[in-house]
């Protein structure tokens, strides 16, 4: 359920956004507000189609919303 | 708190009143009758378990959410630990049975008394499955 490797800046964006409440949020991707407390405090990890949502209510990318960090601490090699 | 909590407290507050209630109704009983039948009626206050879909009917939020893919996941883990933690009693009870009894002996039951164990065995469901969901929402009453 919670996964310690994922962070996120919900929290910022929404402020960054006119100061958007959690409720607001939550009615924009169609869920509750205690889901979108649980993912700011990093409890819970979204499904991948939340998480886009997510990130479409931001008019931003995935990667602006959430970021993984290997178990050692270093973001993962994204080069091909 | 969230429709799913309050029905899982609900059920452990029955549960737990069911066990006080019945326990201090055998006990005044035998003390006074020197045996126990009447006291054991209580444990018809389970059946007050069948009222949470009318008590705690579902209220959407402001946005029309009743409920999302997080409660989803937290109702289908507790029922997998209900179901494991069934899985874990019958087995202990049946391996039990077969240490102390031997594997040709013959037992039989009544049939109140197997009635008794499956009403028992959906309580034990039902306590698991509440414990599980309150724990994984923290317990916690506004912002789990």
């Amino acid at each position: 359920m919670a996964n310690d490797n994922i962070s996120n800046q919900i929290r910022r964006l929404r402020f960054d956004h006119g100061e958007m409440t959690q409720q607001q949020l939550a009615d924009k991707v169609g869920v509750t507000r205690q889901t979108i407390i649980a993912i700011e405090a990093g409890k819970y990890a979204p499904s991948l189609p939340l998480a886009f949502r997510l990130a479409r209510a931001f008019n931003t990318t995935v990667e602006d919303v959430f970021q993984y960090q290997d178990g050692d601490g270093a973001a993962p090699d994204q080069s091909d | 708190m969230n429709r799913y909590q309050k029905i899982a407290w609900f059920n452990l507050i029955v549960i737990a009143a069911t066990i006080i209630v019945t326990s201090i109704a055998v006990a005044v009983e035998f003390h006074v009758r020197g045996y126990s039948t009447v006291g054991l009626w209580f444990v018809a206050l389970l059946a007050l378990l069948k009222l949470t879909p009318y008590l705690f009917k579902k209220s959407e939020s402001p946005g029309g959410v009743v409920s999302d893919e997080r409660d989803d996941f937290i109702v289908k883990k507790a029922l997998l630990a209900s179901f494991i933690s069934l899985a874990v009693i019958l087995g202990v009870a049946f391996v039990t049975a077969f240490l102390t009894l031997g594997l040709t002996h013959t037992v039989s039951i009544t049939m109140d008394g197997l009635s008794a164990v499956v009403y028992y065995v959906s309580v034990i469901f039902v306590l698991v499955l509440s414990l599980a969901v309150l724990v994984q929402y923290g317990w916690r009453a506004s912002d789990g």
